[in-house]
């Protein structure tokens, strides 16, 4: 073989493998396409979800409550009293104690918040949950961390600068923001906190059927 | 499991006035120790959520803590709650933030020891708790 046909095999063999990198770079730019289209779905779902519990708690929805049982002629699987009769979840009317408090405590308990502004606190909570027990590493500090910064900044914004001057509308915006919040120690606390409770029922309805 | 779902009006009541009277002797009791902080600049810090499970979560800030006699005082307080228990979590800033996660729970009749000691100071390292026994696995999500 001549040196000049040597040269151009070689030139051929660099097209090929050009052509094959091309290939490969085709292939895992799709599979990179592929992954993040199934994420964005993934937490499509979970935005639905989330919405869906945030609306059911807004409406008075329990996701707890009972359902007529087969047999009981038309209200057979309809849920049974209540629905509706709970108070909306929009102010501080029925404070629960129970459950994940949106806003910690420690937040607002020491300061000198105007009464019906703290009930607005007392009230806001994820829950009552069903689904959760503590572990050793549920991040709850980090969390604490993260509102009580985001209300700093929510009182400066604001120009809040004694906290008795911060009204009742204001503390429901605040807890507003916390729920819609990027924040990855917000979102991915309350997130985990919500998929138990959401997976613990579905859970249940399947047992149930 | 003291994390089951409580739905009986009756069982959430006496959850409910469990939860507040077990709580204020576990602050009580760790107060005489040291200070608490929620965001962690203290010594502990004891969730103040009652999440409707038969438990108490514990932040612990300072592995003085962890000192069996403390442990010991907790434990007797579940002596009155039966069925419930404290899942005490270490949770440090600075360079032991990298450590993993690891904590234990103290139940009245035990304790489940699931703390990694070889992260821990050398004067830390001999902690022993009577009655209790290592944890086999421990998910944390």
């Amino acid at each position: 073989m001549s040196a000049i046909e040597l040269k151009r095999s070689l030139h051929q063999v660099g097209y090929e493998l050009s052509d094959i990198w091309q290939i490969f770079g085709r292939r895992n730019r799709t599979r990179i396409r592929n992954e993040l289209k199934y994420e964005l779905a993934a937490l499509r779902v979970q935005l639905a979800l989330v919405k869906h519990y945030y609306i059911s708690q807004k409406a008075g929805f329990r996701f707890d409550q009972p359902r007529w049982p087969k047999g009981s002629g038309e209200d057979s699987g309809r849920w049974s009293g209540g629905v509706g009769t709970q108070a909306p979840n929009t102010g501080p009317v029925a404070p629960r104690p129970r459950g994940h408090h949106i806003v910690p405590g420690e937040i607002y308990r020491n300061e000198d918040l105007h009464p019906e502004t703290r009930r607005v606190f007392e009230g806001e909570t994820i829950g009552p949950l069903r689904a959760q027990a503590h572990n050793n590493g549920d991040g709850h500090r980090e969390y604490n961390k993260a509102v009580q910064e985001t209300f700093d900044r929510f009182k400066a914004e604001r120009g809040i600068a004694r906290s008795e001057d911060m009204t009742p509308n204001q503390a429901r915006q605040f807890i507003d923001e916390i729920r819609g919040s990027a924040d990855p120690r917000i979102r991915n606390f309350n997130m985990r906190i919500i998929m138990r409770e959401l997976r613990f029922f579905i859970r249940r309805g399947r047992g149930g059927e | 499991m003291n994390g089951r779902n409580l739905e009986d009006a009756d069982d959430v009541a006496a959850q409910e006035l469990q939860w507040a009277q077990s709580y204020a002797q576990v602050e009580n009791t760790l107060y005489r120790f040291g200070k608490s902080h929620y965001l962690g600049h203290c010594d502990y810090w004891v969730v103040d959520d009652n999440w409707g499970c038969r438990q108490h979560k514990v932040y612990v800030n300072n592995l003085e803590m962890l000192s069996p006699n403390i442990v010991k005082l907790l434990q007797k307080v579940l002596v009155g709650f039966p069925g419930w228990e404290i899942v005490v979590a270490l949770d440090f800033e600075g360079p032991a933030k990298s450590w993993p996660k690891m904590g234990l729970i103290i139940r009245s009749n035990e304790i489940v020891d699931d703390l990694k000691r070889q992260y821990f100071p050398s004067s830390y390292r001999h902690l022993k708790y009577e009655g209790s026994r290592y944890a086999p696995v421990f998910t944390n999500d």
